[in-house]
């Protein structure tokens, strides 16, 4: 039962860690729809590097979400004059672009994927990366990025009034998150020990949605919220897969209908 | 050629999905993303209209257009109208929910696996001027070409067309001139949305089985279609589902096919970072 129970909360923990990452981007006004493609890209390399040159795992799970960071601000940079939709659907097609990629890389398992990966990730460490993650992002939330971050997703135009770099900032916020969900991928990577080229494809990114969209899309602490609220639902539903989803389908439609910041709302910042 | 043809097949139907699909985000201003599951009940009207009633075409589309119809409609009245159109991802979201219910509603209908879709004219091949066609292919090329002109007349000629334009070009303008923007909306919308359910029933047709997963499978595609043809425009859908199409078509015949759906989401990107207004080119304001 504890067993269960330390499975169940783990999956939940970097699930959060991936969604977080997800919120980030989301606060800056920018509709990623790549986040679970670029945690996959992260899984891959730390599972690479752990299972090709040995290194350890910390360094390859900071090495993987390194990376995903870089390939990120690429993204929001060469994209910077995408909008709303076109923003949206330019990452989802990314991310689209990332899977075929990773199918058919022989080296690294091609559609099969990569095994083997040894197991590092526990309860414990999840739950470490997890809670230094929420302090630096509170301090983060309250430092002068955090606010301009606010500003800029309350009105891009009045912030670039204000002497924000809004190209500069939506990069910035672009890269935090791929990193952020690049931890949970390289996480993901160490505890299922396999990682297909399915775990970067858009029905994921819907998961991440239906994650953040319950708990708040953009709010870190909705992220949280709706990752634990989901493992939990999807617990005590476990009879059906089908109807678990219909259930969330019909959840996430409603919530946007009714509340569509969110069961969380952003946090009242200042103070 | 041959395979240019099978190309402008399958593109069909990838068009004829994308032209619903921006017919209603012209309408709405919204991506439907539960628009290919309105698809995918259009194609599973078709499966049961041939099961029930008889084993005909045209009974088998005509329960498609339909089916997607209806539902669209329900779900317009029940769902989209009332999203909050003044926030960006909460209708993106909220209609990826929907599309998610739909879904899995109809697993639970009729069962996770694809059910076969009787074939209901022969599967001999016919020679024309050196190509091979089959009765399905020419039963969609055939379909397509009725509802794409049904559209352009019904656009062009009546006055629910004009209203239709005039409602996606400026809501609020059309409004004020008289037009029962909801109503149009509603219109709008059942179109579209049985446009996609006609499309599902022949893609039943030509593979042979339908499935409740099988919008999933196309979503990004008809994604790209749109934004190749540009956001809301009607030819540009068209003509980017045929392009779509053959490109899959001939990157298949070239021996990449497995590529073939890197192809569309590299054309996506493309497109979007160097032509964003589309192939014909109008102009888009959100840019």
């Amino acid at each position: 039962m504890l067993g269960y129970l330390e499975n169940v909360a783990t999956t939940a923990g970097i699930n959060a860690i991936i969604t977080i990452g997800l919120t980030v981007v989301v606060m800056s006004g920018q509709l990623s729809v790549c986040n679970a493609a670029l945690a996959g890209l992260a899984a891959y390399t730390a599972a690479s590097l752990s299972i090709f040159l040995g290194l350890p795992f910390l360094l390859s799970v900071l090495l993987g979400a390194a990376l995903a960071a870089a390939v990120g601000a690429a993204l929001s940079l060469v994209c910077r004059n995408l909008q709303g939709f076109y923003l949206a659907i330019a990452t989802l097609a990314f991310g689209a672009i990332l899977v075929t990629v990773f199918e058919n890389l022989q080296v690294l398992g091609g559609a099969m994927g990569l095994a083997r990966i040894p197991p590092r990730t526990s309860f414990f460490n999840v739950y470490a990366v997890l809670v230094v993650l929420l302090c630096l992002l509170w301090r983060f939330e309250r430092s002068r990025f955090g606010v301009a971050l606010y500003a800029l997703a309350d009105d891009p135009i009045a912030a670039s009034a204000m002497g924000i770099h809004v190209v500069a900032l939506k990069v910035l916020a672009f890269a935090l998150g791929a990193f952020i969900s690049g931890l949970g991928g390289g996480l993901y990577a160490h505890y299922a020990t396999v990682v297909v080229p399915g775990d970067l494809s858009f029905h994921q990114e819907i998961n991440l949605y239906l994650y953040a969209g319950v708990g708040g899309l953009t709010s870190y602490w909705g992220a949280v919220l709706g990752a634990f609220a989901l493992a939990a639902l999807t617990e005590l539903l476990r009879f059906s897969i089908y109807e678990r989803y219909l259930l969330f389908g019909l959840l996430l439609a409603l919530i946007m209908l009714l509340k569509p910041e969110g069961l969380v709302k952003r946090f009242p910042r200042r103070n | 050629m041959q395979s240019i043809l099978d190309g402008l097949v399958t593109g069909s139907t990838y068009a004829l999905v994308g032209l619903g699909f921006s017919l209603v985000f012209g309408a709405l201003r919204v991506l439907n993303m539960a628009h290919m599951d309105l698809y995918m009940w259009g194609a599973f009207s078709g499966f049961v209209a041939i099961s029930a009633l008889s084993n005909s075409v045209v009974v088998s589309i005509l329960a498609g257009l339909l089916g997607g119809g209806l539902l669209g409609i329900a779900i317009q009245k029940a769902f989209l109208q009332w999203l909050p159109f003044d926030t960006l991802a909460a209708p993106f979201i909220g209609t990826i929910g929907l599309g998610i219910f739909l879904q899995n509603a109809a697993v639970w209908v009729f069962g996770p696996r694809q059910r076969l879709f009787p074939g209901l004219v022969g599967s001999e091949y016919y020679q024309v001027g050196g190509l091979q066609i089959s009765g399905v292919q020419i039963i969609i090329l055939v379909t397509m070409v009725l509802l794409g002109l049904g559209l352009t007349a019904l656009l062009e000629w009546t006055w629910m067309g004009k209203a239709i334009k005039a409602t996606s070009e400026n809501a609020e303008v059309a409004g004020t001139l008289g037009v029962n923007v909801p109503l149009v909306m509603l219109v709008t919308v059942g179109i579209g949305s049985a446009l996609g359910g006609a499309s599902g029933v022949l893609v039943g047709m030509l593979y042979g089985a339908v499935l409740p997963f099988m919008g999933f499978v196309i979503a990004v595609k008809v994604l790209a279609v749109i934004v190749v043809g540009g956001l809301g425009n009607l030819p540009g859908a068209v003509m980017a589902g045929l392009l779509l199409g053959v490109v899959e078509a001939l990157a298949t015949r070239l021996g990449l096919s497995a590529i073939r759906d890197g192809v569309a989401f590299a054309l996506l990107f493309t497109f979007l970072l160097f032509r964003p207004q589309g192939l014909l080119g109008e102009r888009i304001r959100a840019r």
